[in-house]
């Protein structure tokens, strides 16, 4: 299995130079003032496809915006693969939360009209997947999907599942979008689980990849392991890393939310843990971004326990070579 | 792909739980919608609903009574499912329980910190019906996958898990659909318009839009290569197709996408049309979906449909759950022999010809029914559902 370069969309960056621009998008990410930066200054003709005059801000502008984002990505995955894409799997973990952003816009407390915003876009997760479909002009599956911080590497795994089944290219990835209803939720998350809120980075964006079962001009990584455990299994994981040991003594980049698991058994292998702006549901995917066209970095591991107890493994290897 | 043995079945209706409630009741032609307004929409809005008996029932509630009807069904206990899979399927997860948390009628108007608070809540909301679906058996799932595709999700979770049992990443499938009304969402399909007046009427000229239901169904499966255990049908994958030639989220009016989710179920069950003895509709009763389902059901079977039922009128839209309720009642026309009718059928002009009956069709032999459902977007399912003795 194959990974294409990743095709994302930052506050901040300069979109339409997309994540060729490495530098762009890895300063986006680490930016620490990406919560309170927004692209509202996306203008509809810097791109020039007739397609965006015609999307319709359906149920509200909250239809629009972190469908936006992935649309305008999904665009330029079409001039990559202009005839090759099918299947779509779209991760967001609070694509419903995309009202609170219309409530707060609407500025009106009258009863009838929040249950317009709150009720027309309940189908909001599934419409992310319908409007990069349009943009791909792709007719075959297409689904959302929602998973908590580990839906993007959900959607990889969803798309590896339509590969081995004979699919020949799947996109997957997610968007997200800061809304005051994805801070609320992240406020009672916190709250609910007793934890202390640390402020966060949180950022908005889409990240979007092209799996493929054969390597092709796109193409920036060969997928070496992509599994998932119950946390019940962690000792599992803990062979799986073992095992890993002499690939991580070489350049290795490590994302993990398993910091104590991780560093305890491997940290003194010199793997590098890190973390970069919440990009919520596909913050798990931005490592992947982070180190396209990095020439030293030989593996990249994530691992990710999601709020299901579910640790998520990753294991790639960059391609030389590509674009 | 091979199909999936359906071993266990589980139901929970606005007929109360359990399977053989809900079929009796279909058969009898018994009415599940009410009149009441629990949603106390105004007297602009009167509208039916298929309410679930509890009015006080969880989405999570009534998926875990489900499983455990559909685990019963397949005489399996909970510590013995060994390496399985759970495939979600919910389109408003616990929206009851969001539209508590904001109470609009003692404000006399909205308190929009109280609502962007529940907002917040919600986004868990999602992720606690898998949470508590997961818990309920023991966290012990290898897999779980929670589907987003709006009314056609369970299809697309059946899907998911017919593709897991065949490559054997999963030993067994619980594959689990529920939606549950609230508030919100009653106030949101009637301020869209999308509500009949009185009743759903399938593919009648005079049809006014779709009423809206609550239910779970839930179905335990086994790859087709578990030998040994009793079935009750077999469960082809799906065909799946998307809508987006003409516009993102609207479906195609002319039925092209739903023509070809069809020939994809066809192709997946190894089947021809002629095959085909029964037809459970999405018909919704909206004027551009039935046309479009119609459309492309005739341009696949001609003119000489094969008999056909329709739930809603009886039970109305279950949402993220209909495909489910259909499948449910697709396995029990296998074993009853009985296609129940649809209300309203005898009023459709004779030139209206979809294959409803207006009488229950008894003792037929009936050995692969094709189920639709249909998703909003222009997202399209389609399955075909087999006795256990067809060939494969």
């Amino acid at each position: 299995m194959y990974l294409s370069h990743p095709v994302c969309l930052f506050p901040g960056m300069n979109f339409a130079a997309w994540i060729d621009d490495r530098s762009a998008a890895i300063n986006c990410l680490r930016d620490g003032d990406v919560f309170q930066r927004d692209i509202d200054g996306l203008s509809w003709n810097l791109i020039d496809d007739s397609r965006i005059q015609r999307l319709p801000l359906w149920g509200g502008r909250s239809a629009g915006r972190e469908n936006m984002f992935a649309f305008l990505c999904a665009l330029e995955v079409a001039r990559r693969y202009p005839d090759a894409i099918n299947d779509v799997v779209l991760a967001s973990n609070s694509a419903a939360l995309s009202q609170g952003y219309e409530l707060e816009i609407a500025g009106s407390q009258d009863g009838w009209h929040l249950f317009n915003v709150f009720a027309l876009p309940y189908a909001l997760e599934s419409s992310l997947a319908h409007t990069v479909s349009y943009a791909l002009n792709s007719t075959g599956t297409r689904f959302s999907l929602s998973d908590g911080i580990a839906s993007g590497l959900t959607s990889l795994s969803y798309a590896r599942d339509l590969l081995e089944d004979g699919c020949k290219t799947v996109l997957f990835g997610g968007a997200e979008q800061i809304s005051r209803g994805v801070k609320e939720a992240i406020r009672y998350d916190k709250a609910i689980k007793k934890e202390k809120i640390t402020p966060a980075r949180y950022s908005e964006g889409a990240i979007l990849f092209v799996a493929t079962d054969s390597p092709d001009k796109n193409t920036a990584y060969e997928v070496v392991s992509l599994d998932e455990w119950r946390h019940s299994e962690c000792e599992t994981i803990r062979r799986v890393m073992f095992a890993t040991a002499g690939k991580r003594a070489n350049s290795t980049l490590i994302y993990t939310n398993l910091t104590d698991l991780v560093a305890s058994e491997f940290g003194k292998c010199g793997s590098k843990i890190f973390e970069i702006g919440d990009l919520l549901g596909i913050t798990c995917l931005t490592p992947l971004v982070h180190c396209v066209g990095d020439a030293d970095l030989n593996h990249v591991f994530i691992i990710l326990m999601s709020e299901l107890n579910i640790i998520h493994y990753l294991e790639v290897r960059p391609i030389r070579g590509s674009s | 792909m091979q199909p999936a043995k359906l071993i266990g079945l589980g139901v929970s209706s606005p007929y109360g739980n359990g399977v053989e409630q809900f079929w009796n009741s279909i058969c009898l032609g018994q009415s599940g919608m009410t009149n009441a307004d629990p949603f106390d929409l105004g007297p602009e809005h009167e509208h039916m609903f298929g309410l679930l008996p509890d009015r006080l029932a969880t989405a999570a509630g009534i998926a875990k009574l489900s499983i455990d009807e559909a685990l019963q069904d397949a005489q399996l206990k909970k510590e013995d499912l060994g390496k399985f899979g759970i495939y979600i399927a919910s389109a408003h997860s616990e929206s009851r329980r969001l539209s508590r948390y904001v109470d609009f009628k003692s404000s006399g108007n909205c308190d929009l910190n109280a609502v962007l608070d529940a907002v917040g809540k919600q986004s868990l909301l999602s992720d606690s019906l898998v949470d508590s679906i997961d818990s309920s058996l023991e966290r012990k799932a290898s897999r779980i996958r929670n589907v987003k595709a709006a009314c056609a999700s369970p299809l697309v979770a059946l899907d998911l898990a017919i593709r897991d049992l065949n490559s054997r990443r999963v030993d067994l499938a619980v594959v689990v659909a529920v939606d549950i009304l609230s508030r919100i969402g009653s106030a949101g399909f009637a301020s869209l318009g999308a509500l009949a007046s009185h009743s759903i009427r399938p593919f009648s000229p005079e049809r006014d839009g779709t009423l809206i239901g609550e239910g779970a169904a839930a179905f335990i499966l086994l790859p087709w290569s578990e030998s040994g255990q009793v079935y009750r049908a077999q469960v082809h994958q799906p065909g799946l197709s998307g809508d987006c030639d003409k516009h993102p989220i609207q479906s195609n009016p002319t039925g092209a996408g739903i023509e070809r989710s069809i020939r994809l179920a066809l192709t997946n069950a190894r089947t021809s049309p002629d095959a085909i003895n029964a037809i459970i509709y999405h018909a919704t009763g909206t004027p551009q979906n039935d046309d479009a389902e119609l459309s492309a059901t005739k341009r696949i079977f001609g003119s000489n449909l094969p008999h056909a039922c329709a739930l809603k009128p009886l039970i109305g839209h279950t949402m993220g759950a209909a495909p489910a309720m259909s499948l449910a009642a697709a396995a029990m026309i296998l074993s009853s022999k009985i296609v129940p009718a649809t209300p309203g059928v005898e009023r459709l002009p004779r030139d209206c010809d979809s294959g409803l009956q207006a009488r229950n069709l008894s003792s037929y032999e009936c050995k692969n029914i094709l189920v639709n459902g249909f998703g909003f977007g222009g997202i399209n399912a389609s399955t075909i559902i087999s006795g256990p003795q067809e060939q494969v």
